[in-house]
């Protein structure tokens, strides 16, 4: 199939027609163009190899259902049949949008820890999405996400190898992504084994390295079929197992890992030691569903703060002292608001979000609550109500205050708050 | 001279490798007792060749930096050889790897690259912990280039050296490098050129090193399947410096491979080995490493 | 006879650039100053390039004032050079000529071609006074050349008017800003320190290396040294002429 020249048209499966206005770019799949519809710019991406009906069937109901989220950059239209190709039309990715790709080599970097984290959140709630509506991956490589360096906003692209559950459109995939069952070939792709690449994502994100990449694979000049089978199927072993040392990274090729680890906090560090486990790697229903892996970058997020160094570091809300991973200063443990099981650290720019104060809800996008400084005084911190609700505050002498939208309460210890919905909280 | 060298490539039977290495210490190193720090390799056999130059860096603080460019050499020729034994392993789903390899050679590459860092910090750190660092070793060093040894993993950079290797096999060729020295090779038509692509961070005296904390992110690699090179040579930077300009370098190319040509390998390589004392004195002062893969060896006879 | 003997070596080279204010304020004996000074350097640059088997010197000199101009396309030969010379008149455009310096210091376009052997060029700036043009921008994208940051820089002030805090910045290192007062001192200051420069600069130095850039610097630092034992010796150079 020969290429498209600008000003071809191509005609949709719904009517219409888009009109070619230059080449964007070429993959292992197919060709991605600039088009032209209703004077409107999309893109394009029209398969190289001939395609089965079966796959376009099953565009055409994604299509039909809609993107799980906005996160999705999903097809929107089909173009008819051209011979045994076709393709499918898709909004433009923002060019501020960078492959995660980028990200692994260093190309491009997080604006701060807080764009890191909400990245690996917006993964994570994808996912879960994704599956909510019944559906799996299939395909995911570090090509198939795209985020925004200085938000961490996520957009997800090549959705056209989602399916639904049970199904499988015979896509091979990137093994380094695989979940084992998938490598020898045991299972096919479905959401137990995308929870395992999601797991593989989000340690990629967090420490730039493969969690399964360490002196085993370093080890060996050349990977075979046979010594993929091995590494990624049958013994994988997580570079950071506290029992088996075998697969340590390497200095000078997993130097991201070495450096990034030791970073972050202990309960980080936990999840990814179970998610890379064997019970994990053996057992997929054992795996972390992505909602638990939301909570642990809330968490994360709540332990986040900034430094007077201009960095962000994380608090220990464990012990009296954390140290900045930038500059070295000690920082003396802030109060934190606990709620339930979160512990949010009061903080100047540390905010609250719905999931933390609003009875049932895991919306981790809407602020809540955020910390401020006294202008006048910048050691007097308060916390101020971004919601519409009404908090009543009772203040550790007993003295109580309704604080209401735009109002703040001070930061002190043993002031205790009764969210609306009746959610309380306590500073200490 | 090269359309000799263009008539003989016409010949259908390409399947003869030759190679060559040589090495020499610098005039500079010679005035200030320093060991030669350069080391290269080459092997030949029916399938392919390799040829090898390491460069250890010559300041105070890379006082073992001889030992680190010979166990990078080796290191990566043992590499090499496993690797080139790999290409034939089966794929699951038919054909071999090395058609996955021709196809798309980029994972190969890297993957031959982090055997090569993992090897050569193997074994370094092996060579140091059978002996520590001597009084006599880091006399020379200043307070604070000794408190970066110190570090935890500032021992290393003793060691560290530059590597290039090339290899060429019936149906493809590549090169790899991390640090300076110049690849040049010579396609049919006689043209020179630099394929594997240069690093800024290379300049003046300056280089990229295998003792890099990210040595992986600064290797460089160039592959190709078709329009194999009729020679490729590497050399280190004793030999770019001595000439300067890429033109300069290439002319000197032009008469080693007419004197490979017209001498045959054996005396080829025993002239070049006594004219590197000259070069290294009149040129650049610097320990001087040459290596080379030469495609026919029935040059003489035509 | 091996085919080898008849391959030529270039000789290594490096390059030695003298950046002169030629504003109408160094009228008179500045400019007098700075022609004789290195009118009687250049015989002995020739001597340390021909004594030392390690480099050749070429010379390149850019004059200032409204706008700035090199006196040859190419840098030339310290035997073959001969000296033209300034005279003084005009504004002081440095930043012109900053700007056309980070020019000629590349290969593809520049004079760095001409540097055979890893070799980082001296550059010598010498000024009686302030820049009336917009000297900061050029500066800026100079210090991003990375020849400049290896060269060895050496910034004369001349008389008091000169702005040193400038100067500092060019060089980097305010030992390397060195103020004359008298034309003795002028003369006595670019013979020492292009004589120096010359020698360091030409010296094969020990190959640094690795990801830590201040080894190729070695060569900067011995200079600053070097100017500053000098300077310590020679107090004489603080005497004031009249008008300087």
């Amino acid at each position: 199939m020969k290429e498209f020249k600008p000003s071809d048209k191509i005609e949709l499966k719904v009517g219409g027609s888009v009109t070619i206005k230059k080449k964007l770019g070429e993959g292992g799949q197919g060709i991605v163009y600039l088009v032209e519809l209703n004077s409107s710019e999309y893109a394009l991406k029209w398969y190289s190899q001939p395609c089965k009906q079966e796959f376009y069937d099953n565009l055409d109901n994604n299509i039909r259902n809609g993107a799980p989220t906005t996160a999705f950059l999903w097809p929107q239209f089909l173009t008819v049949w051209k011979e045994k190709h076709f393709g499918y039309i898709m909004t433009l990715r923002p060019p501020e949008y960078k492959d995660f790709s980028n990200f692994l080599l260093a190309k491009v970097r997080f604006a701060s820890l807080s764009s890191m984290i909400n990245a690996a959140l917006q993964i994570s709630n994808a996912f879960r999405e994704l599956h909510r509506n019944g559906y799996s991956y299939q395909d995911l490589n570090d090509g198939n996400f795209f985020i925004h360096p200085q938000t961490g906003v996520v957009l997800i692209c090549d959705n056209d190898n989602v399916a639904p559950y049970g199904k499988n459109l015979g896509i091979a995939g990137k093994c380094r992504y695989m979940a084992p069952e998938v490598v020898l070939r045991k299972n096919l792709p479905d959401a137990d084994t995308d929870r395992f690449s999601l797991a593989i994502l989000l340690f990629m994100l967090l420490f730039n390295n493969h969690p399964l990449e360490g002196k085993l694979i370093a080890g060996v000049p050349c990977m075979t079929d046979e010594m993929e089978r091995r590494f990624y199927g049958r013994n994988p072993v997580f570079i950071f197992d506290p029992k088996n040392d075998a697969n340590r990274p390497v200095m000078g090729i997993h130097t991201n890992a070495i450096r990034r680890w030791p970073v972050f906090p202990k309960f980080i560090q936990e999840a990814f030691i179970q998610a890379f486990g064997n019970e994990c790697i053996h057992e997929p229903n054992k795996r972390n569903p992505e909602n638990e892996w939301r909570k642990l970058f809330v968490r994360l997020r709540d332990e986040t703060v900034k430094c007077s160094c201009g960095s962000e570091t994380f608090i220990d809300v464990d012990v009296p002292e954390s140290t900045c991973i930038n500059c070295g200063k000690k920082l003396g443990k802030p109060l934190t608001l606990n709620i339930g099981k979160s512990r949010v650290v009061m903080f100047p720019g540390q905010k609250t979000y719905n999931c933390h104060t609003k009875t049932g809800s895991e919306d981790y996008i809407y602020a809540t609550g955020e910390v401020i400084q006294n202008k006048n005084n910048p050691n007097l911190w308060g916390l101020r109500n971004l919601s519409q609700d009404v908090w009543f505050c009772t203040m550790s002498d007993g003295k109580q205050m309704n604080i209401k939208n735009n109002e703040v309460i001070p930061v002190l210890n043993n002031v205790n708050i009764v969210f609306a919905g009746g959610l309380k909280g306590e500073m200490a | 001279m090269f359309r000799r060298v263009g008539n003989y490539i016409k010949s259908e039977n390409m399947s003869k490798f030759d190679a060559f290495n040589v090495s020499e210490i610098g005039a500079s190193h010679i005035k200030g007792e320093k060991p030669c720090q350069d080391f290269s390799l080459s092997s030949v056999g029916k399938e392919y060749a390799v040829a090898i130059v390491c460069d250890g860096h010559g300041g105070n603080k890379y006082f073992r930096s001889d030992r680190g460019s010979k166990i990078a050499a080796e290191q990566t020729m043992e590499a090499i050889h496993q690797f080139m034994k790999s290409r034939f392993a089966k794929n699951q789903q038919g054909g071999k790897v090395i058609d996955t390899l021709l196809a798309n050679p980029e994972s190969f590459m890297n993957q031959l690259v982090s055997n090569i860092i993992f090897r050569w910090r193997e074994c370094v750190a092996s060579n140091f912990a059978l002996g520590k660092f001597t009084e006599q070793e880091t006399a020379k060093l200043s307070a604070k280039e000794l408190a970066a040894i110190e570090e935890e993993d500032g021992w290393i950079t003793a060691y560290g050296t530059t590597l290039i290797a090339v290899v060429q096999a019936k149906t493809f060729w590549f090169g790899l490098q991390i640090g300076d020295g110049k690849c040049v090779a010579v396609d049919d038509m006689g043209r020179y050129s630099q394929p594997i692509p240069w690093d800024e961070k290379c300049f003046l005296n300056v280089t990229t090193s295998l003792c890099d904390t990210q040595a992986i992110t600064r290797f460089r690699n160039y592959f190709a399947k078709d329009k194999l090179p009729v020679a490729i040579f590497v050399g280190s930077d004793g030999v770019d410096d001595t000439f300067g300009t890429d033109e300069a370098l290439h002319d000197f190319y032009r008469t080693v491979l007419k004197l490979f040509i017209e001498n045959g390998m054996e005396k080829g390589k025993d002239e070049l080995q006594t004219y590197l004392p000259t070069l290294s004195s009149k040129g650049s002062q610097d320990d001087i490493s040459i290596a080379g893969i030469l495609m026919n060896r029935e040059f003489k006879s035509q | 006879m091996s085919l080898l003997d008849a391959v030529s070596i270039p000789r290594r080279t490096m390059v030695l650039f003298f950046l002169v204010d030629t504003s109408g304020s160094m009228n008179g004996d500045k400019i007098g100053g700075v022609n004789e000074a290195i009118r009687e350097v250049i015989p002995e640059i020739k001597d340390i390039s021909s004594e030392n088997a390690d480099a050749l010197i070429k010379i390149a000199v850019l004059d200032f004032s409204s706008g700035a101009h090199w006196l040859y396309e190419r840098p030339i030969e310290s035997d073959q050079f001969i000296w033209n010379n300034l005279e003084a008149g005009g504004l002081t455009d440095m930043g012109v000529a900053f700007n056309m310096l980070n020019d000629k210091l590349s290969i593809t376009t520049g004079f760095m071609a001409e540097v055979i052997g890893s070799y980082a060029p001296a550059i010598f700036l010498m000024s009686d006074g302030e820049p009336t043009d917009d000297y900061k921008k050029g500066l800026d994208e100079l210090r991003k050349n990375k020849w400049f940051k290896s060269a060895i820089k050496v910034a004369v002030a001349i008389g008091e008017g000169a702005n040193t805090e400038i100067l500092k910045e060019f060089t980097g290192n305010e030992e390397c800003v060195l103020t004359v007062r008298s034309p003795q001192a002028l003369r006595k200051m670019i013979r020492f320190a292009s004589v120096t420069a010359s020698q360091i600069g030409s010296k094969s130095s020990g190959v640094g290396a690795g990801d830590k850039p201040q080894d190729s610097n070695q060569k900067a630092a011995d200079f600053a040294g070097q100017i500053k034992t000098f300077q310590q010796d020679n107090t004489d150079l603080t005497d004031v002429q009249a008008g300087w």
